[in-house]
């Protein structure tokens, strides 16, 4: 006999009840019938917005209380919400290193998206990509956090993945489930075996954790019998506005026309430009206008100083073709 | 006769809209009041069913449809929260605006007082009294053992009572 406490409470049944809102249904079926290949096209567009606009949005979710300026972008957002053909490269860079990790090509409703790897060449999606969760608990001491991670499969648990000890796992790091994380200048310690947890991550490129930072997400290469390229969610990433693609994050952040200081006739790549940079924010932002079509050309997130930071760079252009697909 | 499973695996359009109109509602109203924030719930439902449809592959049938897929808004929340944690030093008035939180104030009373709770607690509660999922399946959602998710229920309960002195009672009952 299985003897439980019941909790009762006038609440409840209307707890029971609460249904979504009427809209959800079609969103979520257009969503799903939208894209043959949505979890890899989820995936890969995941690593792409936790390493770039998804600080974007933090910044604007960070910075909405600040003054004013700034009647220009209103104008930039109606330049953006007119384009429907783009072409966006991501660079990434750490330890005065950059690198191209990523090319978006948009032409309406059609879209290709290329990952590059650490050593440039363009990820093969067509390979296997499993949906994997890194599941952490977080111990939190001071400023400090401490990481615990059980690394899954969406519905099927990996066996035999060992425990590591203050590892660094970073963008294009390689896991070898039942070895040591690889590939990466950190200090990866196997410790003992435990299935399905590794643990912990004390920072994040190089960075420590702490209550006040933002650090972005990483791709982690999954290896298990054969080489799987998989996102997975690192750390904390950013990305808590949602949103479908870069565009439609960075117009949300000039929605808000108060978050600016703006200089005029700023050189850039021998263009004179408009640049936008965010008052205050925890990392640092700067979008570059082109004057005459309004439109974005470059923005430029810098988490951390000195050494350790890290910059993000997507530059936009509006006239590229898309490439053929494979 | 092809089952519902194989039907969405071919990503059949009526069986995907049969497979989120059975599950979509349930699905929101955990994440809603995880996270107490609309948008973000409607968010996490569909990329809980993007998630899925995109691992149907991987679904061996071990749990009920319902409990994985639970599972897998669980992760996705779980993600959320991490997230979110972060963001609040940001703006601690990011998370108090609500759109459409009037139309579910009436029962907000047991959430403002679960909110007080830690997160695990709040987890365990919502899946067993309004998910009302079994011990079993919250543990298969939450991966943590049997007896910890009961260790939970009971501190849940406890710590209500004292929130909502007044407005709470239980009662044992045996099945």
């Amino acid at each position: 006999m299985n003897t439980e406490e019941k909790f009762v409470h006038p609440d409840l049944q209307a707890l029971r009840a609460e249904t979504s809102p009427t809209t959800l249904r079609a969103r979520i079926l257009t969503q799903l019938e939208k894209k043959e290949d949505s979890k890899m096209r989820t995936q890969n567009r995941f690593l792409r917005f936790s390493l770039s606009v998804g600080l974007v949005a933090v910044i604007g979710v960070g910075t909405l209380m600040m003054s004013n300026t700034a009647n220009a972008i209103p104008r930039i957002k109606a330049a953006l919400q007119d384009v429907s053909r783009y072409h966006v490269k991501s660079f990434h860079t750490t330890n005065g290193k950059r690198q191209l990790v990523s090319e978006t090509w948009v032409d309406g409703q059609s879209e290709r998206f290329v990952i590059y790897d650490a050593n440039g060449k363009p990820v093969d999606l067509n390979q296997q990509i499993v949906d994997l969760n890194l599941e952490m608990g977080e111990k939190i001491k001071g400023l400090s956090v401490t990481e615990s991670a059980r690394i899954e499969v969406i519905g099927q648990a990996l066996e035999d993945v060992k425990v590591f000890s203050g590892k660094v796992v970073g963008s294009g790091d390689v896991i070898v489930i039942g070895q040591p994380i690889s590939g990466h200048p950190g200090d990866a310690k196997p410790g003992k075996s435990k299935p399905g947890k590794v643990k912990p991550a004390q920072s994040v490129q190089g960075q420590p954790l702490s209550g006040q930072q933002v650090i972005q997400g990483g791709e982690v290469r999954i290896v298990q019998g054969q080489p799987l390229d998989a996102t997975i969610e690192l750390a904390f990433v950013p990305v808590a506005m949602g949103g479908a693609n870069g565009v439609e994050y960075l117009r949300k952040l000039l929605s808000d026309k108060e978050l600016w200081n703006i200089e005029r006739g700023v050189s850039l790549k021998g263009r004179l430009t408009d640049k936008y940079s965010l008052k205050e924010g925890l990392v640092n932002f700067i979008l570059f206008v082109d004057p005459h079509s309004e439109l974005p050309l470059l923005t430029r997130t810098t988490l951390g100083r000195g050494k350790t930071a890290t910059t993000i760079e997507d530059e936009y252009d509006y006239v590229s073709a898309l490439p053929k697909q494979n | 006769m092809e089952t519902q499973l194989e039907r969405l695996r071919r990503r059949d359009a009526d069986a995907l809209a049969q497979w989120v109109d059975e599950h979509q509602n349930d699905l929101y109203r955990f994440l809603r009041q995880l996270t107490r924030h609309v948008e973000t719930a409607e968010d996490l439902t569909q990329q809980t069913f993007v998630k899925a449809l995109g691992s149907l592959s991987s679904f061996e049938g071990r749990c009920s449809m319902r409990t994985w897929l639970h599972r897998i808004a669980f992760r996705e929340y779980a993600a959320w929260r991490r997230r979110h944690r972060i963001l609040a030093p940001l703006n601690p008035n990011w998370a108090v605006k609500d759109r459409g939180l009037d139309d579910v104030t009436d029962s907000e009373g047991l959430l403002d007082a679960l909110a007080k709770l830690p997160p695990a607690y709040r987890e365990a509660f919502l899946l067993f009294e309004v998910q009302e999922l079994t011990i079993e399946e919250i543990a298969e959602v939450t991966g943590d053992p049997i007896g910890t998710i009961k260790s939970r229920l009971h501190h849940a309960r406890q710590k209500l009572r004292t929130l909502l002195s007044g407005t709470y009672h239980e009662v044992i009952h045996e099945h």
